[in-house]
């Protein structure tokens, strides 16, 4: 669930994630939002790759990260993505609206956190 | 019996370090972060010339900073002084870690916010003190927690013995 998540949310993030009338629309590299949206796909993009190197290219990782362990790694970076993608969400737009990238990296985010939780509650990390 | 002013004392270097830090991000929510620059004339009907954390367009992203460092303190605080007892872990991650995950988030964030390009329509605005500050701030807030997990990860120190234990007398 991780890998497909970071996914979408790495192609979330080049499509526009905000239209801004009369001005055109801007995505999450676009000179407004980075690097702060960035962080989302960036993410994303971490998470992913270290659960595809660790089960398909049989990579070996360390067990620990600065005293964490991957599953709680992927915890925190899931849950970060996903609280500054809701923060997006409740802020105020002015004249500004939501693109069609920005419903995909909420989508994607929350999927990651999802994953991230699954990942820590199977019995092999617990 | 024990004082209130002698339980503060308890709190250990990192843990008022982390709350000062606290004090000074939630400070730097207040002042400015971004204003426009001088020679931009404004639209009739448009007063603000200078934006805080705190502003519509800019929050909540920019009270993250804030809310990670009051989640650090407030229960610090309250487990020092008023001897609340804290949950180990929470969602399988104990609570020195959350600590040090929030602090380097808002780090983390607070670096974010220096490096984009916030604007006003076509016009791209200035950073102001607080924004600084709350990067200084934040940076405070990391050192405190390393502090404070290096101290609670450290032995305690055995108790010293002085001539006179040695003497007997």
């Amino acid at each position: 669930m991780i890998i497909a998540a970071g996914a979408v949310t790495v192609i979330g993030a080049f499509l526009p994630f905000w239209e801004v009338p009369l001005v055109g629309t801007t995505n999450a590299w676009g000179r407004l939002l980075f690097p702060i949206a960035t962080l989302m796909p960036v993410f994303g993009l971490v998470m992913a790759v270290q659960v595809a190197a660790a089960r398909f290219g049989n990579v070996q990782f360390p067990d620990r990260v600065l005293s964490f362990t991957w599953p709680q790694v992927h915890v925190a970076l899931g849950s970060f993505a996903a609280l500054l993608a809701v923060c997006y969400l409740v802020s105020d737009k002015g004249i500004m609206s939501f693109g069609i990238g920005y419903w995909i990296v909420l989508l994607g985010c929350l999927g990651l956190v999802t994953g991230a939780v699954m990942l820590e509650r199977e019995p092999a990390n617990r | 019996m024990t004082s209130s002013s002698t339980q503060a004392r308890r709190l250990a270097v990192g843990e008022w370090t982390v709350v000062g830090a606290t004090v000074l991000l939630a400070v730097a929510s207040l002042l400015t972060w971004y204003r426009l620059p001088s020679n931009v004339v404004l639209d009739a009907g448009t007063s603000a010339r200078a934006f805080t954390a705190w502003s519509g367009g800019f929050s909540p992203t920019t009270l993250l900073p804030l809310v990670f460092g009051l989640a650090i303190a407030v229960p610090t605080v309250l487990g020092r002084l008023a001897d609340l007892q804290l949950p180990e872990r929470i969602g399988g991650i104990r609570c020195t870690q959350l600590r040090l995950i929030l602090a380097a988030g808002a780090l983390l964030l607070a670096i974010s916010e220096v490096a984009t390009q916030r604007a006003y329509g076509p016009v791209s605005l200035q950073r102001g003190p607080g924004l600084w500050l709350t990067l200084l701030a934040s940076c405070a807030l990391l050192v405190g927690v390393v502090l404070d997990h290096r101290a609670a990860a450290s032995p305690p120190t055995p108790p010293t013995t002085s001539s006179d234990d040695l003497t007997g007398t």
